[in-house]
């Protein structure tokens, strides 16, 4: 009887091991390669482009900073909006987010955005909302996939 | 015939160790579903403290990639009373009570210490072994409730969410656990489905509600006696289903899936004392997806109080 019992249970370990899929560090240079490059998002509502460039590569251990500019297709001149802009950490696979980040008007049309903190690997969204300024309603939302 | 059932006794009455120990092992954020201790032995009454530390090792996505931390940057001590008794010959109920530190490190340190996920158990002995039969296990079914007196990951109100130490939603489970000794060799098995309930939220994370769903376990374990001395080991494979958020701030989910591999050792030192210590690794099996990898060490001292 032993013997058999320490036959289930190995064959259960043995097919049951985890067969760990790492992110190498290859990959996850050029992640962070990528990362650190501007983001370029549109608003389908307001006919604009957005750049959203962090200071440094973004990751789970430190406060992150990014600049938001909005501007003209083709054009890097800021356009001001009127509307309220809103941004929301999002990890949807987990179905939670983070404190919430402190947006800073630095120009018409350019906010820079403090406070952004990733409190765990893995893949977040950035979700920009923007707001109408008297209702607060959200009239659009554009979600920036990002990986940490 | 008195020495075996002597060994029996005593194997049996190391099972107590395998509820409370395995239930340390957690996954994302502030812990797993966990189970408080069930009496399988010949037992009226035990008192279980446990103590454990536990270091987040890797996150794995939801697309199964796992991304190994770098740093010690997330750890968990948990300070755990489990107690249990019989009540009516063959019904029991039991109670578990954790008291969570967490610790981040790194640009952002904080550190939130409070209650964890409280749980209760109420059980049957549905299959006893009255008469030590060679092959037929013993058999004890039990329903489980958790309070959600631990803050969630979507409750946290601090910047790194440490200060979220539990599930943080109301669960029911229906389980049962079966036992068996040969000689001085055991084996056990616990199986445990658990149904958690939506709860609404409206803080600046999520101003809505939160779904999320079924869950379960399967633990299978076995042990060497020596005298005094268990040692042994188990395997558990844990299933949570997707936490579907719906309101500002809404998102499917993906299901979290891992595994815990534990070796202990036990011993008894007096006839109603015994102590446990234990590894656990939750790296090691299983293909888990969307969760929180540890390692864990832990010791337990059990008081006893026999029929």
């Amino acid at each position: 009887m032993k013997y058999f019992l320490v036959l289930v249970i190995l064959s259960l370990i043995q097919f049951g091991c985890a067969r760990p899929n790492y992110l190498d560090s290859v990959k996850q240079d050029q992640q962070q390669t990528v990362n650190s490059e501007v983001y370029k998002l549109a608003s389908a509502s307001l006919g604009l482009a957005i750049d959203l460039a962090f200071d440094k590569t973004p990751n789970d251990s430190d406060e992150n900073t990014f600049i938001l500019q909005f501007h003209q297709p083709g054009s890097s001149v800021a356009v001001g909006v009127d509307q309220t802009i809103a941004i929301i950490l999002w990890m949807p696979s987990m179905g939670h987010g983070s404190s919430p980040v402190k947006i800073q008007k630095i120009a018409d049309g350019i906010y820079r955005v403090t406070k952004v903190y990733f409190i765990m690997p893995g893949d977040w969204e950035i979700r920009l909302q923007i707001k109408d300024q008297e209702t607060s309603n959200v009239i659009e939302q554009i979600n920036q996939k990002i990986s940490i | 015939m008195l020495l075996n059932r002597s060994i029996k006794k005593l194997v049996f009455s190391f099972f107590l160790f395998i509820a409370p120990v395995t239930a340390l092992a957690s996954a994302c954020c502030g812990g797993g579903f966990a189970m408080p201790a069930l009496i399988t032995g010949d037992d009226h009454a035990t008192v279980t403290t446990s103590y454990s530390y536990s270091k987040v090792d890797s996150d794995v996505t939801d697309a199964g990639v796992w991304i190994k931390r770098n740093n010690d940057d997330l750890t968990s001590k948990v300070f755990k009373i489990d107690g249990a008794f019989v009540f009516d010959d063959r019904y029991q109920a039991g109670l578990s009570v954790p008291i969570q530190t967490r610790s981040k490190q790194g640009g952002f340190s904080e550190d939130s210490t409070g209650l964890g996920d409280v749980s209760a158990l109420a059980g049957y002995e549905y299959l006893p072994d009255w008469d030590y039969n060679p092959w037929r296990p013993h058999g004890v079914g039990f329903l489980t409730l958790t309070l959600p007196t631990g803050k969630s990951i979507q409750e946290t109100q601090t910047v790194s969410g440490i200060d979220g130490r539990g599930r943080g939603f109301w669960a029911l489970g229906v389980g049962t656990t079966l036992t068996k000794a040969w000689t001085v060799w055991d084996g056990n098995s616990t199986f445990e489905v658990h149904r958690s309930f939506d709860k609404t939220v409206h803080n600046a994370q999520i101003d809505g509600t939160i779904k999320p769903g079924y869950g379960g376990s399967f633990v299978m374990g076995a042990g060497y006696n020596i005298k005094g001395l268990r040692l042994g080991t188990t395997l558990s494979w844990n299933y949570e289903d997707a936490i579907n958020v719906v309101g500002n701030n809404s998102s499917d989910g993906s299901v979290e899936r891992f595994a815990t591999g534990t070796v202990s050792a036990s011993y008894m030192f007096k006839e109603s004392w015994a102590a446990t210590a234990s590894y656990s690794d939750q790296t090691l099996f299983g293909d888990p997806t969307r969760t929180t990898l540890s390692k864990i060490v832990a010791v337990s001292l059990q008081k006893r109080w026999t029929r």
